[in-house]
């Protein structure tokens, strides 16, 4: 089974009673701009308004940022699901991942998840200039603080993938 | 009164330029590494404004598109560079905005937390 299939073929919650959006692509940083665009077209056809649209599409931006900066092999995948009744858009981003990496981002997310998101966010600035040969490290926090997301995150070890989810509230 | 004198940027669909008193940025920043082209255009840009002793910039990105955080790592190393800059040697810094790109509402507000004193931002 090569990458795409194994990617496809994983359960990552989608209730296909909503409206949604899955789509996989080359781990390639092009992309990104292109996916956000496509993204914030199917919310425009789902009347989610311009203000939310800017919401999610930042946040997805940000996240596959973090998916391709960090992929360990070929294939991202990604979900977009619109939930009417509970205004919530959900994104769910599906990556290869090496262990090290996956750690470093289940940390940070339980980190960020302790705090206050604007405080996190002016932390993780101020980080980012401290560590400047690393990643800026501010695309969680901006995802966190600008798009008001819920975020949690899941390593499966044996199949080397990690799991993003962001709940955006509308 | 001087002026800001930094050599203009035109890479990966962003230009960079400074007229006057005002940094002008624009076209859309998803870059993995933007810090490549606007860390030595910010840098110029601020040795320019102290060296010139000018007091109030603008940095128009009315038709700045998009920024990803990449890109606010930038213009945050520039307000740290304003931050530690002696008393006497600070500068305002005035971001002009456009209500039209709506992510310059929550991440410039976000921004300018960072030294409320000498920050602020108009949005058209």
């Amino acid at each position: 089974m090569n990458n795409y299939t194994k990617l496809r073929s994983i359960e990552c919650g989608i209730n296909k009673e909503l409206t949604y959006l899955d789509i996989s692509f080359d781990p390639k940083w092009e992309y990104i701009p292109l996916a956000k665009s496509f993204i914030e077209d199917f919310l425009t056809i789902n009347m989610v308004n311009n203000e939310e649209i800017h919401k999610v599409g930042t946040a997805a931006s940000e996240l596959l940022e973090n998916a391709v900066r960090y992929n360990h092999q070929n294939g991202i995948r990604m979900s977009v699901q619109n939930e009417v009744d509970e205004s919530m858009v959900y994104l769910i981003i599906i990556n290869y991942s090496d262990e090290m990496h996956a750690k470093r981002l289940l940390k940070r997310i339980k980190e960020m998840n302790k705090n206050d998101s604007l405080e996190y966010y002016l932390f993780r600035m101020r980080e980012s200039i401290r560590n400047k040969g690393d990643s800026p490290g501010l695309g969680l926090a901006r995802v966190f603080h600008e798009s008001k997301a819920k975020i949690t995150a899941e390593y499966n070890k044996e199949q080397k993938i990690v799991e993003v989810r962001a709940s955006i509230p509308l | 009164m001087g002026e800001i004198k930094a050599k203009p940027v035109s890479n990966s669909g962003i230009d960079m330029k400074a007229t006057g008193t005002t940094v002008y940025i624009s076209g859309s920043i998803n870059h993995p590494r933007p810090g490549e082209f606007m860390e030595p255009f910010i840098q110029e840009a601020h040795e320019s404004i102290v060296t010139n002793n000018i007091q109030e910039i603008k940095v128009d990105i009315t038709n700045l598109k998009f920024l990803n955080s990449a890109g606010i790592r930038e213009l945050v190393d520039w307000v740290m560079k304003l931050n530690h800059l002696p008393e006497e040697k600070k500068y305002k810094i005035e971001f002009l905005c456009s209500s039209e790109h709506k992510w310059q509402e929550s991440s410039m507000s976000t921004l300018i937390y960072l030294n409320s004193n000498y920050l602020s931002k108009v949005t058209k």
